[in-house]
């Protein structure tokens, strides 16, 4: 192992380390829900670029033969991880497209994208519903308790 | 500075020193296991393929890219029951007035120009996917922007969502009997049928150009239905 073989791979996971960072970081500090979607998106290009990273070999070429050859001759990269990278970016657009459509319903429900104000309605909303439940679970804890202890009270005798 | 952004940069320092540590102990070779070689090897003689990340994706591993296309099935169904289309809400939002005027000459010439071009360049890709870098995944992708391009200039037009849905159905249901006649014919689901034949060739590698087909066509139909949800929205 050479040392500019070397370098390639500490580069790449750097590079890795600081995207996942990057995206981890923009989820975390900011608000918006888009903007932590698309923090969500930088992190899933560092997941693919750690696969390659890992199938990558020094001096390999693609794993594809050119024409008139029918065996590789020289050597190349691990053809796994990239088969799962290729299908990881497929997932990864149909689940931006999911978690889209559901940003557009938050947006239409609560009037807005900020995680905070819609923490503080939902808040709201759910003290009402609470105080609500509240009092019709009391009106039936009544309406429950009457009959039992009339049932128990007749059973006694 | 609050300390909410204090603590989630703390955290993340201390993420960032662990994958460091993590990575210097990581092997220096694509040797971890020693199959990706082997298939460099054999998957010429084997399958046919030139392209030997196809064959990893449609006949070593083919049971896997059923169950990713069962994936994307379940997210774009899951976009079109969030985003159903509601006609109250469609006339009332405050776009649906905007949304009508029609593009402009340039946009629609332009449309009107690159939808055969995309589908060429899309089939071509699918067609070629296992001799070529592309496949049913890149130009499934292709094929739906071809698709979608021409309702991006025509607003006030629906998309036919149900055209979508068969086509995408026909494509999974010869997705899974192909593998089925592999799996009586072979004795495994979704085994590579026919002569590998030569490597490179346009008919070469038996049944994994109709799997990859039928992998488009499902991509596309799905991408274009979701994007054209999307623009319903």
């Amino acid at each position: 192992m050479t040392d500019d073989a070397g370098w390639i791979y500490i580069f790449a996971y750097l590079g890795v380390i600081g995207l996942l960072l990057l995206g981890l970081l923009t989820m975390l500090i900011y608000r918006n829900v888009i903007r932590i979607l698309l923090g969500l998106v930088l992190v899933e290009s560092a997941i693919n670029l750690l696969l390659v990273t890992i199938g990558f070999h020094p001096g390999g070429i693609a794993p594809i033969l050119e024409s008139g050859q029918t065996a590789l001759t020289t050597l190349a990269v691990d053809p796994i991880p990239q088969a799962l990278v290729l299908t990881a970016i497929v997932i990864g657009v149909g689940v931006q497209a999911l978690a889209l459509s559901l940003v557009i319903k938050v947006y239409r429900f609560y009037g807005t994208l900020d995680i905070q104000e819609i923490a503080n309605i939902t808040q709201q909303q759910s003290q009402q519903l609470s105080h609500h439940d509240f009092t019709r679970s009391n009106c039936s804890r009544q309406a429950a308790t009457v009959p039992n202890t009339l049932t128990r009270g007749g059973s006694d005798t | 500075m609050k300390a909410r952004h204090i603590s989630s940069l703390l955290f993340l320092l201390g993420l960032g020193l662990l994958l460091i540590s993590i990575f210097q102990n990581l092997p220096y070779s694509n040797n971890l296991t020693g199959i990706g070689a082997n298939i460099n090897a054999q998957a010429p003689q084997q399958v046919g393929t030139a392209n030997i990340v196809t064959s990893v994706i449609l006949a070593y591993r083919g049971l896997d890219t059923l169950g990713e296309l069962l994936i994307l099935f379940t997210a774009s169904i899951a976009a079109g029951m969030v985003l159903a289309y509601n006609p109250d809400e469609l006339t009332d939002s405050v776009l649906g007035k905007q949304q009508q005027q029609p593009a402009g000459f340039i946009l629609q010439t332009a449309a009107d120009l690159l939808m055969p071009f995309l589908l060429i360049t899309g089939m071509y890709i699918i067609l070629h996917g296992h001799i070529t870098p592309g496949g049913g995944f890149q130009g499934g992708a292709i094929l739906a922007a071809a698709f979608f391009i021409p309702l991006l200039t025509l607003p006030g037009k629906r998309m036919d969502y149900q055209l979508g849905s068969l086509l995408e159905a026909l494509a999974g249901i010869s997705f899974i009997s192909i593998g089925l006649i592999a799996l009586f014919w072979k004795g495994q689901f979704l085994a590579p049928l026919g002569e590998p034949g030569v490597p490179g060739a346009l008919l070469s590698a038996g049944s994994l150009p109709l799997l990859y087909l039928a992998t488009g066509i499902k991509v596309g139909a799905e991408l274009a239905n979701l994007l054209a949800r999307l623009r319903d929205a």
